[in-house]
């Protein structure tokens, strides 16, 4: 689990949004108008507006999620989704509002999804890892050797995204960073594919 | 991708957008639809043969009242939880509370007399009305829809249990202009469990319904590979 404790209200999406989340929200309401302003400009379509609201909420939600999820190299993953979010519902911010209640709602709902999904990530992973490390250690005796070729076996006919992610980190041992700088792909996608990958891995398996 | 080279590509890609219309013009637009489509409905299939009996009555004027103040309620707490930082926290409740206050009044205001017969009597002499109340609500649950996915929930669940109630409370209203029957149990059993089962419903498909983060259709979302949704064409 990735996640800082969190205070109150902040463990179930489904329990009551605060209109700011404690010790968050000053950086926020010190700007309020001015964020506000920003995104009634962005709304008519203006550019530099936008550019410069989505600059000043990247450092704002920066803190605002560092405070809450504990891997920090996935920070920037969540708030870039957040931004995302804030893209897609750019349309119901009102006017005259203040800002800093609509953009926490949101980081805070996007915070939390991305936590769940680690946390499920998390669990599966951890399974599979275990159950690998068995089969390494013991090696030794031949049927635990079948079951590596067969293992390998599999690995070449995944997907070419999810095999050279898997490759490239389980059986290479490098990192998620490294990985993703040598693919091109961002340390997300990288996560996703070894995920998906060992999924896939366990379903070929199950139905050999 | 970096923070910085998303900011460049949601900017580049920005496009104006309409603000959404205020609570009490959606709740307008919202109840005007649903005017148009029951007064159209009531025309076609006509009015219940007692109403000019029961329509200036106690029961049926408090009835009428109490589901249109409760459909009305509902729509508004299900537009305002479509818009990010204007829910409280005991805001989706109001409905249910107001269902329950609902459901007490119709034991008050109601004619007694029904209340004795067996549950599996009413429902099997009222079944189609509920079935009625369960087709009529699917257009305004339809519409519904349509207007929350123009906003963004986050409660996604609790939005379109609370908008499908409303859309079945409608359906009740309307059912009180064609229905003869006025028995309590009448009216909880067939009147008030579509109410419930299209609440369900919606709780259930909330979460698949509304989800308005991939909604929009601009390149951006084409483009983008997040942790939480990579591109499933790539895998």
């Amino acid at each position: 689990m990735h996640v800082k404790n969190k205070g109150p209200g902040d463990s179930r999406a489904d329990e009551g949004v605060e209109q700011v989340p404690a010790g968050a929200g000053s950086e926020v309401l010190e700007e309020d108008d001015l964020l506000g302003d920003l995104m009634n400009r962005a709304q008519d379509g203006c550019e530099e507006s936008y550019r410069e609201l989505l600059i000043r909420l990247s450092s704002i939600l920066g803190r605002y999620v560092g405070r809450r999820v504990y891997d920090k190299s996935q920070v920037d993953d969540v708030v870039q989704d957040i931004l995302i979010a804030v893209h897609s519902a750019r349309a119901t911010y009102q006017s005259g509002r203040p800002f800093g209640p609509w953009v926490y709602a949101i980081a805070r709902y996007k915070t939390i999804d991305f936590v769940r999904k680690q946390s499920r990530i998390g669990r599966r992973e951890s399974v599979v890892e275990s159950s690998q490390e068995v089969g390494v250690a013991s090696c030794h005796t031949s049927s635990a050797l079948t079951d590596t070729r067969d293992v390998l076996e599999q690995v070449t006919r995944l997907p070419e995204n999810q095999r050279l992610a898997l490759e490239e980190t389980k059986l290479k041992g490098k990192t998620i960073k490294q990985v993703a700088e040598e693919t091109g792909m961002s340390e997300a996608a990288v996560k996703v594919y070894v995920h998906r990958a060992i999924g896939s891995l366990r379903k070929m398996l199950e139905g050999k | 991708m970096k923070t910085t080279e998303l900011v460049d590509k949601l900017a580049a890609n920005l496009k104006p957008v309409t603000p959404l219309p205020s609570l009490p013009r959606r709740l307008m637009v919202w109840g005007s639809v649903l005017v148009i489509i029951f007064t159209g409905l009531l025309c076609l299939v006509g009015a219940r043969s007692n109403l000019r009996e029961v329509v200036f009555t106690l029961g049926f004027v408090g009835e009428t009242l109490l589901l249109v103040f409760a459909a009305v309620l509902s729509a508004a707490v299900a537009f305002t939880m479509s818009v990010p930082g204007r829910e409280r926290s005991y805001t989706r409740y109001i409905p249910v509370a107001v269902l329950g206050v609902l459901i007490c009044a119709l034991l008050v205001f109601s004619d007694r007399g029904v209340i004795s017969q067996n549950a599996l009597d009413i429902l099997k002499a009222g079944h189609m009305c509920c079935l009625e109340m369960l087709i009529l609500s699917i257009v305004p649950c339809l519409v519904i829809v349509w207007m929350l996915r123009l906003a963004a929930p986050i409660r996604r669940a609790w939005t379109l249990a609370v908008g499908f109630m409303s859309s079945a409370l409608f359906a009740a209203v309307f059912m009180q202009f064609t229905c003869s029957s006025t028995g309590v149990g009448h009216l909880l059993l067939t009147h008030m469990t579509p109410v419930a089962l299209t609440g369900i419903a919606g709780a259930l498909l909330g979460r698949r319904i509304l989800r308005w983060e991939l909604n929009s259709r601009e390149p951006i979302f084409d483009e983008k590979e997040t942790a939480s949704e990579p591109r499933e064409r790539e895998l």
